[in-house]
């Protein structure tokens, strides 16, 4: 009995150590090796040779965090270095590829280049496969040099990502206009169009950037073996340094209350300093202020209105320009106004006198946006608030029955009065 | 001598001709209408019985004013001598017909409402002196068109 005791528990003990080997053997095998190769200095300065090996060390490094993946020490690639001048010709061939795979035990292969300057160094990191010489994944980055090691950790980490696991999807980003820089997940992929670009699956963040257009982001979820467009419609910036015309209307309300709320049509033009514009503008309305009394035993509403002309020098400043469709500014103005009485009267040769004619300098604050931009034209909204110094004499008429004509007493007041509205912008 | 004389002779009967080329331009006298700045309303008379005048379409609202005994006394576009203002009518009021007034459709002026009395026809008795005009008003309430002023005796009733 105790002789077949042994005979099973020798039995299973060798059975749970198979199980520990051919359990540690499948996750070798899952998990490829990766060995990262010194990169070539394309920059002609040898100054930045010492990012050859800085970068490959810093990647490695970085690669041996994750459990995905094997990495092979790097103290171990120097007989590889040596003898496979891969990483000065950045060229590679099945024999060069075949003799790194006997001297690494590697599955991957993880090489590039880079040049350019330390303000902007474009740095192409390569994954090939050992066995077959294909690049099975490539990223290129470009930075500064403070943020390179960064950028260069995150590229690798993508590929090294896309190549350990079957989970890949693919992306493709179409933009308008084109050749904007794709990133993704912070990270520079290219200039769009972006096709068929591998991923492993997961959410991703992708943003979209061109100079003088708004940037657009996006989050997408990104499936095994499958597709994902993004196609997004860059705005212009409202911040170009550019001329604008612009015309529009408002509904003029006036503080005192025996003027009535009026159209006002507007037309400026101005030009753009970044994110300061100035204008000149000129408006026109003309404003009712009809008057009602008693005369002769029956209600009578004179016609009365000014006519209002008026010349502003405007100032504004762009408050903020992240918003797709919308753009908010806000500014100061100062101008001059003509302000003139009139009423009807048959008994002037075109049925109106003149009454009064006023100089006014009128001084003010707006706040508005420009929305739906689209190419050279864009809609506006605005609201404004006019202060006049000056006080303005308004005649009021009473009847004195059938002892003649009117009589006249004068009202003063102050012609302040709120404007709101919008417009149409072309920007040339 | 002779010749500076005939020189003068030709200026002068040049001068002569000129001044009277430029006659067309002088208007013919008419008395003013009461009022300043308006434009004047014919009048056609006074017959014994009715007051006839000339409207234009634009004025709305008509008024005949009939003082007692005293011209009508205006400064700009206001009559100053209201205590001579005895009656008359206007557009609205009973009886008023445009262009034709019967003098028993006339009432007395109110100073409180400074308007005619629709209660109170103006129908006194005997033979008065007075002077009258006709004024309007456009729809806007101004004081647009006016007559000269006229002095006719009238018996009542």
């Amino acid at each position: 009995m105790r002789r077949l005791i042994n005979v099973y528990f020798k039995r299973i003990t060798l059975l749970v150590i198979c199980i520990i080997i051919t359990g540690g053997y499948a996750v070798a095998a899952s998990s490829p090796t990766i060995a990262v190769l010194n990169f070539t200095n394309n920059t002609g300065s040898k100054g930045m040779d010492y990012l050859s090996t800085a970068l490959a060390d810093s990647i490695s490094a970085t690669l041996s965090q994750s459990e995905d993946i094997q990495v092979v020490e790097r103290s171990r690639l120097s007989s590889v270095i040596n003898q496979v001048e891969l990483e000065q010709s950045g060229m590679f061939s099945k024999t060069d590829i075949s003799r790194a795979e006997r001297m690494t035990n590697a599955d991957v292969l993880l090489l590039g280049s880079y040049s350019g300057t330390p303000s902007s160094i474009t740095l192409i990191i390569k994954a090939v496969d050992i066995k077959t010489a294909l690049v099975l994944n490539g990223r290129v980055v470009t930075a500064h040099l403070s943020e390179l090691f960064d950028s260069a950790n995150q590229a690798a980490g993508i590929i090294a990502a896309v190549v350990s696991t079957k989970d890949v999807g693919r992306l493709t980003v179409s933009t308008s206009p084109d050749e904007c820089d794709i990133y993704i997940d912070g990270m520079m992929a290219g200039k769009s169009p972006l096709i068929e670009y591998k991923l492993p699956a997961g959410e991703h963040r992708i943003r979209a950037v061109k100079k003088g257009y708004i940037d657009d982001e996006v989050t997408l979820a990104i499936r095994t073996n499958g597709s994902a467009t993004w196609n997004p419609v860059l705005p212009e910036k409202q911040v170009l340094n550019r001329s604008e015309f612009s015309v529009g209307v408002s509904a003029l309300i006036p503080a005192n209350r025996d003027l009535t709320p009026s159209p006002v049509f507007l037309a400026a033009i101005g030009h753009n300093f970044d994110r300061w514009n100035i204008s000149g503008e000129i408006g026109f309305s003309r404003i009712s202020h009809d008057q009602v009394f008693q005369h002769l035993g029956s209600e009578v509403e004179q016609d009365r209105w000014y006519n209002y002309t008026s010349l502003n020098g405007h100032i504004a400043y762009i408050l903020y320009t992240g918003w797709k469709l919308v753009t908010p500014y806000a500014g100061i103005f100062a101008g001059y106004g003509k302000l003139v009485d009139y009423r009807s009267n048959e008994a002037y040769e075109d049925g109106e006198e003149k009454l009064r004619s006023h100089n006014l300098l009128s001084l003010g604050g707006r706040l508005g946006a420009n929305i739906l931009s689209l190419g050279k034209f864009s809609l506006f909204v605005e609201g404004r608030y006019y202060y006049t110094p000056t006080l303005v004499t308004r005649d009021e008429y009473q009847s004195q029955g059938v002892l003649g004509g009117l009589i006249k007493s004068e009202q003063e007041y102050r012609f302040n009065y709120v404007t709101m509205g919008g417009g149409l912008k072309y920007y040339f | 001598m002779k010749r500076i004389i005939s020189v003068l002779h030709i200026v002068v009967l040049l001068f002569a001709v000129g001044t009277c080329m430029s006659c067309d331009a002088v208007p013919e006298d008419q008395e003013p209408v009461i009022f300043d700045d308006v434009e004047r309303i014919e009048l056609d008379g006074y017959d014994g019985t009715t007051f006839t005048f000339g409207v234009p379409n634009e004025v709305s609202t008509v008024v005949l004013g009939l003082f007692l005994n005293e011209r009508i006394q205006t400064q700009g576009q206001n009559i100053t001598n209201e205590e001579d203002f005895a009656g008359g009518t206007r557009t609205g009021l009973l009886d008023y017909t445009k262009g034709e007034v019967n003098k028993s459709a006339l009432y007395e002026y109110d100073p409180v409402t400074n308007d005619f009395d629709s209660s109170s026809p103006y129908a006194p008795v005997g033979t008065f002196s007075y002077w009258w005009a006709v004024w309007g008003y456009d729809s806007d309430g101004n004081l647009t068109h006016a007559s000269e002023q006229v002095n006719d005796n009238i018996t009542f009733p």
